[in-house]
């Protein structure tokens, strides 16, 4: 019997779906491992207090919160990703929906756990709600953050009903009987009749809608948490659009480097094509010119400033005793190197453009941390007669440690999501002949 | 000619290689001959109504910059004419300071009335010994305000006590400060005659409620007295009272000003009802 398209395209997926392979096992464990270290990192602080990290009076705050920053903005930009491909319908990028709304999910929970990490009472957890002022935009956040969690979750839900009604009444692949009988409950008895379609389509719509607007707002709240203080580096009006801009960046570039990965993984090169890699690569470059424009205005106008603090602020990220080399890091990874592998012709393959994303992803980690440290190391009244490391951040094992559990829970997550349906919508690819993915402009010109 | 002029040439490159070489080996022995880090003690004697006590501070170098030595033990010494006392012993905490409190009735005092005390940090392997010393005599400050026409003067009386005998303090600088929340406030500088300075005391400082003021009279790091102090209370300020009004709806006072409100349930209603609204469509997919 000859095999349909579509379910040889499902077959694909009968690891882990069907059966984990041995090497999603070992991956599996590793990242376990990983977060097991990040355990032991977690009950040494909690049993000696934040004074094994590297945080103290003056640097409040410090790795943790800029792995706060990081996931959240991961979440938000592939929340606001999956809204805008699912509502602009754009065709093409069909195989890449599934990948943004699950690191959407991975960033919105990863991300608030890094900042409970920075809490130093944390039996006083609940005090943010049994005494939450609505004037705070720490408020704001926490309210912004629990209700982009709650929809992105829905809406990574609503879009795999297709999916589990294909899984479950699919035959190619040998699913054990719960999880048959758990797609049977999760597909809500999704048949694809014209009204159950017509629902599906516009619980979606909805909601996507409603996300695209909340995760722009919540890190926009996010950027206004700092933007509001009057510090050197923080009050800055650009900060909001900047966040967003700077975390739909990172999505993007994990975006491409997930691509890579599942391309490899589930042999998927024709469904994500080498073209899907040269248009994602050309928003790379959009981003690329974003950021560098967003950069040089915030350092031009704080540099002009005439204030001291802001003069020994901005000081710091040319002088090479200090944050130099981080600085022309930032720069040489999240603009230099992109610009070189994406500009010239013969660089822009799909291995190039994903070890560029690597890149950016380090470099724009890296950005937040000039964010929020340096700041932090330059108050107004100039810090005299301490100990240097009260005047100088440095993060300790644990933060590294906890940083690593990090990305271990993240890779866990994708990990465990993979376990209930297919990286790429495939129910919405059933019908789809061919994928026609556009070429960037510079592409026409050849 | 040109040997002669290459064997000088050669001769000069010669000097300069073992010149550089000395430098070097000179460099690198006396970096291998550091032994334990200079440590530098300071050591005050504070009085005041409520008792006196000793603060010794130890500092190090780090790149040129004094940084505090903490968990470190420092004792405490009397030292007599004849015999050397111990008095105890203090741990130094994370700004490198320790404290320790005096009971008078444990002192022996000279007969000028100065008792001389001396903090010694023996040193370990990293950290070189220090010790640094202080005699001090007691001295009795008060403070007493009077009003008359609508003018409020401040007198302190300085008493120095030698063996039960009161002496009235003379040619010593004193200060007068109000208490502020994060730091002193001065108010006056003048020095102690036969045991008394007097001034004028300002109309406009705001006080609490009743328009009390904490006002410091404190003699700073003299040589025989260290640094001497007393404090009193009294309702010289401006009344100013601290009590929000009821109803007041700011971004810093408890109550929210309505548009916050407003604005934050009108955003997040919008956003959870459409939340809803979603939900609702997705409960009749299995009836249709």
């Amino acid at each position: 019997m000859e095999i349909s398209p579509f379910d040889k395209l499902l077959s694909k997926f009968k690891h882990p779906i069907a059966q984990p392979s041995r090497s999603w096992w070992m991956l599996f464990a590793i990242m376990l491992a990983f977060v097991a270290i990040g355990l032991v990192a977690l009950v040494d602080q909690i049993v000696h207090g934040h004074q094994v990290t590297g945080m103290r009076d003056h640097v409040v705050w410090g790795v943790f919160i800029v792995n706060f920053i990081f996931f959240l903005g991961i979440g938000y930009s592939g929340a606001i990703m999956a809204s805008v491909f699912h509502l602009t319908r754009i065709r093409w990028s069909k195989p890449l929906h599934r990948i943004v709304e699950q690191f959407a999910l991975m960033g919105l929970i990863v991300g608030p756990v890094f900042i409970f990490l920075c809490i130093g009472r944390l039996d006083r957890i609940l005090y943010i709600f049994t005494y939450a002022r609505i004037q705070s935009p720490i408020t704001w956040d926490v309210m912004a953050i629990m209700t982009n969690l709650v929809f992105i979750a829905t809406y990574l839900y609503i879009a795999h009903i297709r999916d589990f009604a294909k899984l479950r009444d699919t035959t190619v692949l040998e699913i054990s009987s719960w999880k048959k009988k758990l797609f049977e409950k999760l597909s809500l008895g999704y048949t694809g009749r014209p009204e159950q379609i017509k629902a599906l389509n516009r619980a979606q719509n909805i909601l996507a809608v409603t996300v695209l607007f909340t995760a722009i707002l919540a890190d926009s709240l996010l950027a206004w948490l700092f933007g509001m203080s009057l510090r050197p580096g923080w009050h800055s009006t650009l900060f909001a659009p900047e966040f967003i801009l700077v975390a739909l960046y990172s999505g993007v570039a994990l975006l491409i480097v997930l691509m890579w990965i599942y391309r490899q993984q589930y042999k998927l090169n024709d469904v994500i094509t080498d073209q899907h890699f040269q248009i994602m690569g050309f928003t790379l470059l959009l981003f690329c010119f974003g950021f560098a424009y967003l950069t040089l205005s915030e350092c031009i106008t704080e540099w002009y400033n005439v204030s001291e603090t802001h003069r020994r602020w901005i000081g710091k990220f040319l002088d090479f005793n200090e944050y130099g080399y981080m600085s022309l890091a930032t720069v040489a990874f999240a603009v230099g190197f992109p610009l070189i592998v994406l500009v010239i012709p013969r660089f822009r393959t799909p291995g190039s453009i994903t070890v560029i994303s690597v890149l950016i992803l380090i470099g724009l980690w890296l950005k937040r941390y000039l964010i929020i440290v340096p700041t932090l190391e330059t108050p107004f009244v100039p810090m005299q007669d301490l100990r240097p490391e009260y005047v100088h951040y440095q993060a300790t094992w644990v933060e590294w440690a906890l940083t690593l559990a990090g990305i271990g829970s993240s890779v866990l997550i994708l990990m465990l999501l993979n376990l209930f349906a297919p990286v790429i919508p495939v129910a919405d690819l059933e019908h789809d002949d061919e994928i026609v993915v556009p070429k960037p402009f510079y592409e026409t010109l050849k | 000619m040109i040997k002669a002029d290459i064997r000088h040439f050669t001769g000069g490159i010669r000097k300069i290689l073992g010149s550089l070489l000395l430098l070097f080996i000179s460099l690198t022995l006396s970096r291998s001959q550091d032994g334990p880090q200079r440590v530098f003690m300071y050591l005050d004697y504070f009085q005041s109504e409520n008792g006196q006590y000793l603060l010794a501070e130890v500092k190090y170098r780090v790149e040129g910059e004094f940084t505090q030595l903490s968990d470190v033990a420092i004792n405490f010494y009397l030292n007599t004419d004849t015999s050397q006392i111990k008095l105890g012993t203090v741990i130094t905490g994370l700004n490198g300071k320790a404290r320790f409190e005096l009971n008078e009735d444990n002192l022996i005092r000279n007969v000028d009335g100065s008792a001389k005390f001396e903090s010694i940090f023996e040193g370990n392997e990293g950290f070189s010994q220090a010790t640094k010393d202080v005699t001090t005599k007691r001295v009795n400050l008060s403070l007493e305000g009077e009003t008359e026409d609508s003018i409020n003067t401040l007198t302190v009386s300085g008493i120095e006590l030698i063996n039960g005998e009161e002496i009235e303090v003379s040619e010593t600088d004193i200060s007068i400060f109000v208490k502020r929340t994060y730091s002193d406030l001065p108010i006056a500088e003048g020095t102690l005659e036969d045991g008394s300075f007097s001034t004028e005391f300002p109309e406009d400082l705001p006080g609490d409620d009743s328009g009390n003021l904490w006002i410091i009279a404190r003699i700073i790091d003299h040589d025989d007295y260290g640094t001497v102090e007393t404090r009193k209370q009294l309702a010289w300020g401006i009344p100013v009272s601290h009590v929000q009004e009821a109803g007041t709806r700011e971004l810093w006072t408890r109550d929210a000003p309505l548009w916050i409100i407003m604005s934050v349930t009108l955003a997040f209603t919008a956003a959870w009802f459409h939340y809803f609204l979603s939900i609702s469509k997705l409960f009749k997919i299995r009836k249709l």
